[in-house]
C-alpha cells in the first residue's frame, strides 16, 4: 500500500460516526489499520487497494467496541485465505469485480475510492450496499460476501470464541430453559 | 495364500458388524472381523472438542479437496472439516448410475464404519410396518412379526443405552429407555400445542437417541458438547468402536483385521456351503483367504450385496445365493426433505445451556387410523427448536457496533425446523448390479446403482410440507418457510434391500433368520436384508436382527446343523 492511500484510509476511518470518537480510540484504530496494512505479506489474492478496502469494510461491519473488532482478530487475512484457497474461480472473480464496483461507486461520488470517502458518504454507501447484499454480482454482492465472511471469521476466531462468546465444550448438565 | 481358520467371520465392523462380533464372541466362537478401512484410535481420531479456530477453514471444509476426492460424500451434512475423514475417498470407491438418476452412496470405511458419524436415532418398528407388504400386496411379506423380535429390541436397547419417553403408541412401540433429555421450552410448547390441537392423532415426543442421559455399562453420560459425529471422548453415544467391539475384544476370542477388503465369499460346490472369504489386503494388494464355519456379511447394504454379486460361481452365475434372481433388486431409501421452518416471537428471554443432540420426533400419523387419499404408508418428522446465534449475521441486515452487539448478546428468535422422513416402497427396477467395466482401487468390480423415488414417495413429500406448516401455524410461528428438497436417493443413508428376507426361497435371498436360503452358513444382517423401509430410522432394527441371527446360527451349530 502506498503511503498516500494509507493516509486516506485512516482519514476515512477516523471520522466515521459509528466508530469511537475519542482520540485514544482513534489512535488505537489507526494502530490496528497499520497492523492490517503491515500484514500485507500474508495476503495472497488481495492487492494493496483491495486489502485497504476489505479491511475498511470488515472494520465497519464489526468495529472494535468494548470487545475486539474484526481487525483485531485478523478477519481481512482470513477472508483473503478463504478467497484464495476455498472460493472457486468464478466466485473469486465476482468478489474482486464487486470490490472494484464499490470503489467505482465511490468515484462517482468524487473520491479516488471507497476508503477515501468522507465518513458521511461512506456510511450512506454502506447502507446502500447492505440493502443490496443478496445481489448475484456487483458492489452489493461483494459487500454481502465480505460481510458473511467477516461475521464468520470474527466469531470463529480464537480470541472471540474464548473471551467474547466464552464457548464451552463440556457441560455438567443440560439446561433446556435457562434465562438468557 | 491361505491363512488361519476361525469359527466365524464377520465382514464389516460398523453397527451390525460390531454386534455380530460381540454376540459371536460372547457365545464362545473364535471370530475374525474383517474391516476394509483403517483402524480408529479414539484418543487420536475423535475431534469433537477441536474448536473451529484450530481448523484451517474454521469448519467451512477444504472445499477443493472435498470436490476433488469426496464429490459424493460431501453432500452428507456430517462430512465436514472435522468428520470428513470418516467418509470414503470417492475416487478410490467408484460406482456408476444412469445419467438421469443419481444415487448418493455415503460410506465410511474404517473400524466402526458409519457408526462413528451415524444419526443415533432409534425407533422400533411395529406390525403396522411388518404387515404392510402383505396387506398392500407390495414386495414380499416379512417372514416374522413384531412379537418375534420384540425381545431382541429389548436386548440390544439395554446394551446400547437408548433414551426416550414412553408414549404407549401401538405403531411406535416403547423400548428399554433411559430417561430422555428434556425438550427445551420452545419444543415443550410445540408438544403441548400439538396435543391440544390435533386431538392426539399427532404426538410430539422426545427423539429416541442412542446417547446416554446417565452413566451406563461403564460409559459416561453425555456432556452436551454437540457434534457427536466427530467422536465422543466420554463414549456417551453408541458406536461400535467404543461399545460393541471392546465387548467382543473382552472375550479373548476376537480378532480384528483392518485394511482387509473382502472381495468375495468362497463357495464349496460339494457341500454347498461357504468355506470362508477372499480378502485383498488394502496395503499390499495380497490376496488372502480366511476360512470359517459361518460367515456374517455386515458390510453395509450395498457392500454386502456387492460381495455376493462378486462371488458368482458356476452354480450361482448371477451372484452367490441368488437362485431367486432377486439379489440386487428392491433397493430402497427413505425419502427425506419435506417440512418447514418457522420462527416464534415468544420465549426470547430463554436459551439452552449445552447442546442436546436429541430434539423432538413426531411419529407417523398418516395411514395409521385413517386412509390417506394421495399415498400409501407414511412418514415421521424429526425436528428441533433452536436459537441461531451469531450465524444469523452472515446473511441478515446491518453492520456496525449495534449489529455486532446484537450478534454477540442476542441469540435471535427461536426457530423451528420440522423435517420429514418417509417410506419408499420396494420396486424391482431399483437395483444394483456389477458394472462390467469398472473396478475400485483394489480391483474389486464396482456397482452400478439404479434407484428412483416413486410417485408415492413424492406425494408424501408434498404432504410433509402441508402438515409441518399446519403445526407451525398452530404454535404461532411466522416466517414459515416450506422445505421441499429434491434429494437423490441414498443421501438419507438409510439404503435398504437388495438381499431381502422373505418366506419363499423363490422370491427372497434370506429366510426369516437372515440366513441365505441357498448357502445356509452365510448370514446377511445389515440393511440388505430389509423387505420394506417403514419410515423409522433402521439401525436399531438391524442391531436386533443381528443379535437374533447370531443366536439362531449358534443354536444351529450346537445342533450340528451348520
Amino acid at each position: 500500500m502506498h503511503r498516500r492511500e494509507a493516509v486516506q484510509l485512516l482519514g476515512g476511518i477516523a471520522a466515521v460516526p459509528f466508530l469511537p470518537r475519542a482520540a485514544d480510540a482513534a489512535a488505537a484504530l489507526a494502530e490496528r489499520v497499520h497492523r492490517a496494512v503491515q500484514a500485507g505479506a500474508r495476503f495472497r489474492t488481495f492487492g494493496a487497494a483491495h486489502q485497504a478496502l476489505v479491511s475498511r469494510l470488515a472494520d465497519a461491519i464489526i468495529p472494535a467496541t468494548d470487545t475486539p473488532g474484526a481487525l483485531d482478530v485478523r478477519v481481512p487475512e482470513f477472508i483473503d485465505h478463504v478467497v484464495t484457497d476455498w472460493a472457486g474461480a468464478s466466485e473469486r472473480r465476482a468478489l474482486l469485480d464487486g470490490l472494484d464496483d464499490i470503489d467505482a461507486r465511490a468515484r462517482q461520488a468524487g473520491a479516488p475510492g471507497f476508503v477515501a470517502l468522507d465518513a458521511t458518504r461512506q456510511a450512506r454507501l454502506l447502507e446502500a450496499l447492505d440493502r443490496d447484499r443478496d445481489a448475484p454480482a456487483g458492489a452489493g454482492h461483494a459487500f454481502g460476501r465480505i460481510k458473511s465472511l467477516a461475521v464468520f471469521g470474527y466469531f470463529t476466531a480464537d480470541a472471540v470464541q474464548r473471551d467474547v462468546l466464552k464457548t464451552v465444550m463440556f457441560f455438567g448438565a443440560y439446561d433446556p430453559c435457562a434465562p438468557l | 495364500m491361505q491363512s488361519a481358520t476361525y469359527d466365524a467371520i464377520v465382514v464389516g465392523s460398523g453397527i451390525t458388524g460390531g454386534w455380530a462380533a460381540k454376540e459371536l464372541c460372547e457365545k464362545g466362537l473364535n471370530t475374525l472381523c474383517l474391516e476394509a478401512g483403517r483402524p480408529i484410535d479414539p484418543a487420536i481420531d475423535y475431534v469433537e472438542h477441536v474448536p473451529p479456530y484450530e481448523m484451517p477453514y474454521r469448519g467451512l471444509g477444504d472445499r477443493r479437496q472435498l470436490e476433488r476426492y469426496q464429490p459424493v460424500q460431501k453432500d452428507c451434512y456430517a462430512c465436514d472439516e472435522w468428520s470428513g475423514k470418516f467418509f470414503v475417498n470417492d475416487l478410490d470407491n467408484p460406482y456408476t448410475t444412469p445419467d438421469d438418476s443419481p444415487f448418493s452412496w455415503i460410506r465410511g470405511r474404517q473400524v466402526g464404519g458409519r457408526s462413528i458419524a451415524w444419526g443415533r436415532q432409534c425407533y422400533r418398528w411395529s406390525d403396522l410396518d411388518f404387515e404392510a407388504n402383505a396387506r398392500d400386496g407390495v414386495g414380499v411379506d416379512w417372514p416374522f412379526r413384531y412379537r418375534d423380535i420384540a425381545t431382541w429390541y429389548d436386548y440390544v436397547e439395554r446394551f446400547v443405552g437408548l433414551q426416550g419417553n414412553p408414549e404407549g403408541l401401538g405403531h411406535l412401540p416403547d423400548g428399554q429407555f433411559l430417561s430422555p433429555f428434556p425438550l427445551n421450552c420452545a419444543e415443550e410448547r410445540l408438544r403441548e400445542t400439538v396435543r391440544q390441537r390435533f386431538g392426539g392423532e399427532r404426538v410430539v415426543t422426545h427423539a429416541r437417541v442412542a446417547i446416554l442421559s446417565r452413566p451406563h455399562n461403564g460409559r459416561q453420560a453425555c456432556h452436551f458438547c454437540g457434534p457427536c459425529e466427530r467422536g465422543c471422548a466420554t463414549f456417551s453415544y453408541f458406536n461400535s468402536v467404543h461399545v460393541t467391539l471392546p465387548a467382543a475384544q473382552a472375550t479373548g476370542r476376537f480378532t480384528l483385521r483392518p485394511f482387509s477388503v473382502v472381495h468375495s465369499v468362497i463357495f464349496d460346490p460339494r457341500t454347498r456351503r461357504a468355506l470362508g472369504v477372499r480378502v485383498i489386503d488394502a496395503n499390499t494388494r495380497q490376496v488372502i483367504e480366511y476360512r470359517a464355519r459361518i460367515v456374517f456379511l455386515c458390510a453395509s447394504t450395498l457392500e454386502s450385496t456387492r460381495i455376493l454379486l462378486n462371488s458368482a460361481t458356476p452354480e450361482f452365475p448371477d451372484g452367490l445365493a441368488n437362485s431367486s434372481g432377486v439379489l440386487g433388486r428392491y433397493l430402497m431409501d427413505h425419502i427425506m426433505g419435506g417440512g418447514a421452518y418457522g420462527v416464534v416471537p415468544w420465549l426470547a428471554d430463554r436459551k439452552t445451556v449445552g447442546t442436546a443432540r436429541s430434539g423432538f420426533y413426531i411419529p407417523r400419523f398418516r395411514n395409521v387410523r385413517n386412509v390417506h387419499a394421495d399415498f400409501q404408508r407414511g412418514y415421521a418428522f424429526q425436528g428441533r427448536a433452536y436459537r441461531i446465534g451469531w450465524d444469523r449475521g452472515r446473511s441478515g441486515a446491518g453492520f456496525g457496533a449495534d449489529f455486532k452487539s446484537s450478534l454477540t448478546r442476542d441469540l435471535g428468535p427461536w426457530t423451528f425446523r420440522i423435517y420429514g422422513f418417509g417410506e419408499h416402497l420396494p420396486g424391482a427396477g431399483n437395483r444394483v448390479s456389477v458394472d462390467p467395466a469398472l473396478v475400485d482401487a483394489w480391483g474389486v468390480p464396482a456397482l452400478r446403482i439404479e434407484c428412483r423415488y416413486d410417485e408415492n414417495a413424492r406425494r408424501m413429500l408434498k404432504d410433509m410440507v402441508v402438515t409441518a406448516t399446519e403445526m407451525l401455524e398452530a404454535v404461532g410461528a411466522t416466517e414459515i418457510t416450506p422445505i421441499e428438497e429434491n434429494n437423490p436417493p441414498g443421501l438419507v443413508i438409510h439404503e435398504m434391500g437388495t438381499a431381502r428376507m422373505g418366506r419363499d426361497p423363490k422370491t427372497s435371498v434370506l429366510n426369516g433368520w437372515n440366513q441365505c436360503w441357498d448357502v445356509p452358513n452365510v448370514f446377511v444382517t445389515d440393511g440388505a436384508c430389509m423387505a420394506s423401509t417403514a419410515n423409522q430410522n433402521p439401525s436399531i432394527t438391524y442391531m436386533a436382527l443381528t443379535a437374533r441371527a447370531v443366536d439362531h446360527a449358534v443354536e444351529l451349530m450346537k445342533r450340528n446343523e451348520l
